[in-house]
């Protein structure tokens, strides 16, 4: 098979390629050689399209990739009425450099604060979760074969629902598929393409996280880092919001189905608010059909 | 003779050396231990009956027992066995390399025939090939030596031993390692690789091959018996070849690796026997044709095809385990070949890419399609230890899962493409074969469930209603909670619920401003009329103005106030401070009619405002606010009425 070298991969790009299990040599240091089909990798790393230039090596190619171009959320600069050599260009600038440490400093103060907001959730979240699944497992007590009938019902459910493509399980853990996402919000005037997800639901295990949905296409910079969809962070776990309310209570009554339709449309929608507006940076749907 | 009492002195001195000598050597005798390796169960009970204590014991990586010093003779009696050597292992303790004499012995050495030329007797040699052969090898035996070439095999029913095959040496690539088998070699021997259709036997604690398996006939694949090694002397290579009995290392070489050879053919019998056991419903021909395979072609005449492993000795076995086993469980299901690639743990299209005709099956080993995902390896498969990997790969939504018994998905079957998600077999150990036997089992069983019209879909809705069911008894064991835990779980599930939202509010806020660039922020407080200049100081925005004025409303007076720092914080409006820079005194030593002395403020209903502006970063409408509220005074409260204390302006029209 063809080898492609790609030059000065970002962590990101490695990542990704890690995550699909895709392995690479290193080539003259910033630079990798994969030794898989060129558009599978693309796909893979997000990016829209590839040019391969041949090199000193058989079947070795030189290979560039073009990514989608991101919408910013920032609004446009104004232009200067005075001159940057001026003093007041000066202090200008000067308040720039230090206004910017200071966000940083700030910005990191309200992250740190937020993941220990998330660890103290999670915690409360799991004790919950978990009092519920059996006080709901002991208020029932229904026999094998009534069980198996009801979970081979809930298996019908799940398929039916439009956007789930198949459902698979691990122990304890069952892995939703779903066909690609397209999420819709009131600022936005197009549909936007958020890929296709797995959502895994973890029914014995769920202190690293009891519902997760990783994006297959890939996680994209918005908000805090890389982010799975706008209200999704990297490790796929939901934003804290009201929605948890009514997921917990579904999963501890085992309504998986119902649970899964709940987070589709979460998905689906972003609000008028901060982690919403980050929808501009998934690309636009190549047609408006929805599939709801 | 007048010293003959000297002489009597000096008999009775070395009287007393020897029985001295017998003492210490019998003490230390006493101590001594024998070790026996891979003792089975009979020959244990058979030392039980004879009253001969022993003890279990793990001696150079192999198990066995040790006996005592005064129960050895005794023990090689009791077990029929025939020492070829005592190794020492450490001060007392020695392992005996030996053989339990075959019944039946004579008829047995009428069976073996010898070609070619041997450094020892044959009869030696004899010996330690039917001891340790017969429970394996039901055929005549033919042994050759050094000196037959490449001694053309006819296939006449008999089992072909090469010792030392005719090769040339130089040509030989690898040195055989200081011990084999955990046996020391002594001497400087060279070693060829193993052939690619053998199967080879391999020392794991070196990765080396001493021996392979083709077909009919072991070939050591090092001159096992050093019959043409240089660093044995003449006189040494004298004495080997003519003496009828004695220790000789090399005898004990051979010994010790036909034995280790056994032990593992014994191994590959219980994975057949197993194989034969789990499968035997779906091995039926009539089963197999009934569901529309031909079993016409014995599955071991599939031809495999193989790529993508790699070429180590312990790989090569590996190889060759996972390729037989595969053929015998899976050949049925192919028409031409098998095809099995080594994927490497990366993740591998569908697609045949024209590999395999379209009846034919793929074996994709360590491999999964695209769409999964990493998850963490369990510890156990099928009761067995799972391979020592992080991660493995989770069922992806194209294919069927194959499942073990605990739950845990080790593959799937995708069409006719078997996906194996981790290495499961790699040097073919006897553990990882069970493993991989029970893998192709159950993709055997799979396969015949799916071959059924719209089985797909009813395996897999069984298979979730089990999973489903048996999380659901999983927690059924567990004691539910009180009503009263419950609700302090839900309350406190409640709490960090709104504690969470309104901080991760917080940090999109501080994230997401300023809404315009640094620089307009810089404009825009620089636009405010009453503004000197803005810059950054410890994490704060230090805003410095002009003069400041307010007004008494009481009697339309205005007053100076004086040119201000307001400090804005980050974004809370706690850390608001109004210092005043003039240089008249104040009344109070207040820094402004509603300001104290340290600069704070009593802020009123104004608090919100300015938490509301600080929390969006609306830094230039704060400081307008902040403006405003030292350039007005409330004449009722306490502190504002005192404005008339502080100096009158001169401003025109005032």
């Amino acid at each position: 098979m063809a080898g492609y070298i790609i030059k000065d991969p970002s962590i990101q790009i490695l990542d990704k390629l890690n995550q699909a299990g895709i392995d690479w040599f290193e080539w003259d240091s910033p630079a990798i050689l994969v030794n898989e089909d060129i558009t599978l990798i693309g796909r893979i790393i997000g990016a829209s399209n590839f040019e391969t230039k041949n090199t000193e090596w058989e079947d070795v190619f030189e290979t560039s990739f073009t990514f989608p171009v991101q919408e910013e959320v920032t609004v446009s600069r104004l232009n200067l009425s005075y001159s940057a050599d001026s003093a007041l260009g000066r202090s200008r600038a000067n308040y720039i450099k230090l206004a910017e440490v200071r966000y940083k400093d700030v910005a990191k103060a309200a992250q740190s604060s937020f993941g220990a907001a998330q660890k103290s959730l999670a915690t409360a979240l799991v004790a919950y979760l978990h009092g519920a699944s059996l006080t709901q497992v002991h208020y029932e007590k229904p026999e094998i074969d009534k069980l198996l009938l009801r979970f081979k019902e809930q298996y019908r459910q799940l398929l039916a629902i439009p956007q789930v493509e198949a459902v698979r399980f691990c122990p304890g853990q069952l892995l939703i598929y779903t066909r690609a996402l397209q999420a819709t919000g009131s600022f936005s005037h197009s549909v936007h393409e958020l890929g296709k997800f797995l959502i895994v639901i973890n029914i014995s295990e769920p202190t690293g996280n009891f519902l997760a949905c990783y994006n297959l296409a890939g996680a994209v910079s918005a908000g805090w880092g890389e982010m799975q969809a706008p209200y999704v962070y990297s490790d796929g776990r939901i934003c804290p919001d009201e929605i948890l309310e009514s997921l917990i209570e579904l999963v501890a009554q085992m309504e998986y189905a119902t649970a899964i339709e709940v987070v589709l449309q979460f998905l689906e929608t972003a609000h008028d608010d901060a982690m919403g507006k980050y929808l501009l940076r998934w690309p636009h749907a190549a047609s408006t059909f929805a599939l709801k | 003779m007048t010293y003959w009492w000297l002489i009597l002195i000096v008999f009775v001195a070395i009287l007393i050396a020897l029985i001295q000598a017998r003492v210490i050597a019998q003490k230390h005798n006493r101590r001594k231990k024998y070790f026996f390796a891979s003792l089975s169960p009979q020959q244990c009970q058979k030392l039980d009956e004879a009253d001969i204590v022993y003890e279990a014991a793990n001696v150079a990586g192999q198990t066995g027992v040790s006996v005592r010093f005064h129960d050895f003779q005794q023990s090689l009696q009791v077990l029929e066995a025939q020492v070829h050597e005592t190794l020492q292992e450490s001060d007392v303790l020695y392992r005996v390399i030996y053989s339990i004499v075959a019944p039946e012995r004579r008829l047995l050495l009428q069976r073996l025939s010898f070609r070619g030329y041997f450094p020892v007797r044959e009869e030696r040699i004899a010996a330690i090939v039917s001891n340790l052969l017969w429970p394996i090898v039901k055929q005549e035996i033919v042994v050759y030596g050094s000196g037959c070439g490449g001694a053309e095999v006819e296939d006449n029913g008999k089992f072909h031993l090469f010792l030392a095959p005719g090769i040339d040496q130089e040509e030989w690539h690898s040195t055989v390692p200081s011990s084999v088998w955990s046996v020391a070699t002594r001497a400087t021997l060279k070693a060829r690789d193993p052939d690619p259709q053998a199967l080879p036997y391999v020392d794991f604690s070196n990765s080396f091959s001493p021996c392979q398996l083709q077909g009919n006939q072991l070939h050591f694949l090092f001159d096992v018996l050093a019959s043409a090694c240089n660093d044995i002397d003449w006189f040494e290579r004298l004495k080997r070849r003519f003496a009828r009995k004695g220790e000789d290392h090399y005898l004990a070489l051979l010994a010790n690796c036909l034995a280790c050879f056994v032990r593992e053919v014994r191994i590959e019998q219980e994975i057949q026997a197993y194989i034969s056991k789990e499968g035997v419903a779906d091995f039926s021909g009539q089963a197999m044709q009934a569901l529309g395979f031909d079993e016409a072609v014995p599955t071991s005449k599939i031809p495999v095809k193989i790529s993508g492993f790699s070429d180590g000795h312990r790989q090569i076995r590996g190889q060759a385990i996972l390729v037989k086993l595969a053929q015998q469980v899976l050949g049925s299901f192919c028409s031409t070949q098998l095809t099995i690639v080594s994927c490497r743990g990366s993740v591998s299209a569908v697609a045949r890419a024209g590999i395999a005709a379209d009846d034919d099956l793929v074996i994709k080993f360590f491999s999964a399609p695209l769409e999964t995902r990493r998850v963490k390896m369990p510890d156990y498969y099928w009761n067995s230890p799972a391979p020592k990997k992080a991660n493995v790969f989770s069922p992806s939504p194209l294919g069927v899962p194959i499942i073990t018994p605990e739950g845990h998905a080790v593959g799937e079957l995708v069409g006719r493409v078997v996906y194996v998600y981790s290495e499961l077999i790699q040097s073919g150990t006897s553990e990882e074969a069970l493993l991989w036997a029970s893998f192709l089992i159950e993709a055997r069983k799979l396969l015949l469930q799916l071959s059924a019209p719209g089985a797909r879909e009813a395996v897999l809705e069984e298979m979730f209603a089990w999973e489903c069911t048996r999380q659901f008894k999983l927690l059924e064991e567990q004691s539910p909670p009180s009503i009263n835990q419950l609700r302090d779980d839900a309350e406190s599930f409640a709490g960090s619920l709104r504690a969470a939202i309104a901080s991760q509010r917080s940090m999109y806020e501080q994230m997401a401003a300023p809404w315009m660039g640094l620089g307009e922020e810089f404009d825009a407080i620089m636009a405010i009329p009453k503004i000197v200049d803005v810059t950054v100081k410890d994490n704060q925005v230090v805003v410095t103005t002009k003069t400041l004025y307010c007004k008494d409303t009481r009697n339309n007076v205005n007053h100076t106030i004086g040119n201000f720092k307001i400090i804005i914080p980050a974004a809370s409006s706690d850390g608001l401070r109004w210092l005043n820079q003039a240089t008249f005194s104040r009344p109070g030593g207040m820094n402004a009619p509603h300001v104290d002395a340290e600069g704070k403020a009593c802020l009123g209903n104004m608090k919100e405002v300015f938490s509301k502006l600080l929390a969006e970063r609306q830094y230039a409408a704060a400081v307008e606010a902040a403006i405003a509220f030292v350039e007005a005074a409330n004449t009722d409260d306490t502190w504002g009425k005192n404005i008339d204390k502080w100096p009158r302006a001169n401003l025109i029209g005032g």
